[in-house]
């Protein structure tokens, strides 16, 4: 009996004793480049690139070609802004609808707390429809979506969205 | 004895080695999941999510049997949505002309009905719902004017146009005709309900301005009228067997008023050709409901409809046992859409969902993606209903 118990004990001493000594190495060896599982967070205080699309020119736009669009991009950071790439999207608020039609202008250089202004002659007649089952009468007419959006080599973006009415 | 109290040593000995290192090390921060944002008050209360976002006029919602997934009719084509993973999946062709869609008994197949040239018929399609891809669907009937699945499995009861009435057949999956009930009901269906044990069928037909209500025993074949309005009035949507009674909106047609007032009506399941339908008082003398729904146990009716004339649109649930009406959502300025289809119930009864978007008429330029804004577009929007007045 006393035999049993005493080699119970010793293979009790040895496994814990190994089960110690790796998890001392495994201390050891993580503790060395720890890094917390946080989300990378931001590096930039906050937006560098703002934008502004006037609501006032939107009323005035009509459903025809060669329509004026002028989308103000302004730098609010501390450093200059090598270019800025704007792209605008004109699609149907009808997704059946397979065409959209897509602008795009570049503007360089936009110095701190510098505004410029950037404008597009956008087409803005009316989509085709693939059926007129796609339409619902009690919806009424589809509108159009315009969709502005900013970006720059350094990842800054902004995006502004009005919906047009029929 | 001193035998023991070596060997008591040991074991705490080794109790402590293998203890070391369970203790805290350093501690790492996770940070806390970012809140559902969908889930404030996004124009219809509190507790309202948006199921669906972006462009696009959204109906006839339609929730599969286990809830994880959403059918719904998408500017004519028909999208099937994983609520779990957020993937939206076409189920059609873009330029199929969809008008409302319904899932199959198993969640495998969808049912689509496209509109057809004679006024209110259309043909009925099925189509492979299993995230596969595949947009192919079937023709399974035409001429159909009113469906409704069969309770407890995957057969139709369909309403076909005839020249002056129209019959009742009942279809399998694949769209064969299982059985044709002969006897034919005056005028054109424009509604179909099955009772819960789907024995029998409560049909709606228009006839020369007049609307009438037929139940038919699906077993026996036999159809007696239970209700008829008077000239001007008309039935709307499709009426609703409940396990309470036999329900429908009812009220002057536009043609005859220009605003049109309805009433929602009760029959008992047992209504002869001259049981006269009661008002429903539950929900209030003033309430103009626009379109109901029975909840999958038959104990509860949504009902889409206004407080009174002036006020707005708003979901309401009316216990059909005690009369109690709860109200589910309170909307300012959302549009709600009241086609028959356009309000569903989950399979469990926990929510109900409807279609709406923002009634503004104004330009406003918004920070954000088209497919993120959900008010200004027709979306689906899930109201849950339980534990309402809490």
């Amino acid at each position: 009996m006393r035999d049993a118990i005493s080699w119970f004990a010793a293979a009790a001493v040895a496994f814990f004793v190994t089960a110690g000594a790796f998890l001392l190495l495994a201390n050891l060896g993580g503790s060395r480049e720890e890094q917390p599982l946080s989300r990378p967070r931001p590096t930039e205080s906050g937006p560098l690139l703002r934008m502004e699309l006037r609501e006032d020119q939107l009323e005035n736009l009509e459903h025809a070609p060669d329509q004026r669009l002028e989308v103000d991009l302004s730098n609010t950071g501390a450093d200059p802004i090598s270019s800025v790439n704007a792209t605008v999207k004109v699609a149907s608020e009808n997704t059946a609808v397979p065409e959209t039609r897509f602008y795009r202008a570049v503007v360089d250089k936009l110095k701190a707390d510098e505004t410029k202004t950037v404008g597009f002659e956008v087409d803005l007649s009316s989509f085709e429809y693939p059926t007129d089952a796609s339409l619902d009468p009690a919806a009424g007419p589809p509108r159009t979506i315009l969709e502005v959006r900013a970006t720059t080599p350094r990842g800054a973006s902004a995006i502004k969205t009005a919906v047009l009415p029929p | 004895m001193r035998s023991r109290s070596r060997t008591s040593i040991i074991l705490v000995i080794a109790c402590v080695i293998g203890l070391a290192g369970c203790g805290p090390a350093d501690e790492v921060l996770i940070d806390p999941a970012p809140v559902e944002r969908d889930r404030t008050d996004l124009g219809l209360g509190p507790g309202v999510r948006a199921m669906t976002a972006g462009p696009g006029d959204k109906g006839s919602p339609s929730y599969g049997p286990d809830d994880e997934r959403l059918a719904f009719v998408m500017d004519g084509y028909v999208v099937e949505k994983d609520l779990s993973t957020g993937t939206l999946d076409r189920r059609t062709t873009k330029d199929f002309g969809a008008g409302a869609v319904d899932w199959g008994h198993y969640g495998e197949k969808l049912t689509v009905t496209a509109p057809e040239g004679e006024e209110g018929a259309f043909a009925l399609y099925r189509t492979q719902s299993d995230g596969s891809g595949d947009m192919g669907v079937t023709l399974i009937s035409e001429g159909v004017l009113a469906a409704a699945r069969v309770p407890g499995g995957s057969d139709l009861l369909a309403a076909f146009a005839g020249e002056t009435q129209s019959t009742l057949a009942r279809l399998k999956e694949d769209g064969e005709v299982s059985r044709l009930y002969t006897r034919k009901l005056d005028g054109s269906a424009t509604g179909v309900s099955l009772s819960p044990d789907g024995h029998r069928a409560l049909t709606s037909t228009r006839e020369d301005g007049f609307f009438s209500l037929y139940v038919v025993d699906l077993l026996e074949g036999s159809v007696r009228q239970v209700a008829r309005t008077e000239e001007g009035k008309e039935i709307l949507g499709a009426p609703q067997w409940t396990r309470e009674g036999l329900y429908y909106v009812a009220g002057e047609s536009e043609a005859s008023e220009e605003t049109p007032v309805y009433e929602l009506y009760r029959l008992p399941a047992d209504a002869g050709a001259n049981t006269r339908a009661e008002i429903v008082s539950d929900i209030g003398e003033d309430f103009i409901p626009s379109n109901i729904r029975v909840s999958p146990e038959g104990d509860r009716l949504a009902v889409l409809g206004r407080r009174s004339l002036n006020s707005p649109a708003n979901l309401y649930v009316l216990d059909l046992e005690n009369g109690d009406l709860q109200t589910a959502t309170s909307n300012e300025n959302m549009e709600i859409k009241t086609g028959p289809g356009d309000l569903a119930w989950s399979t469990g009864g926990q929510s109900v969902v409807l279609v709406a978007r923002a009634m503004s008429t104004e330009i406003e330029v918004q920070a954000t993606p088209a497919d993120k804004i959900t008010a200004d577009f027709y979306n689906v929007y899930e109201v849950p209903v339980e534990d309402l007045g809490d």
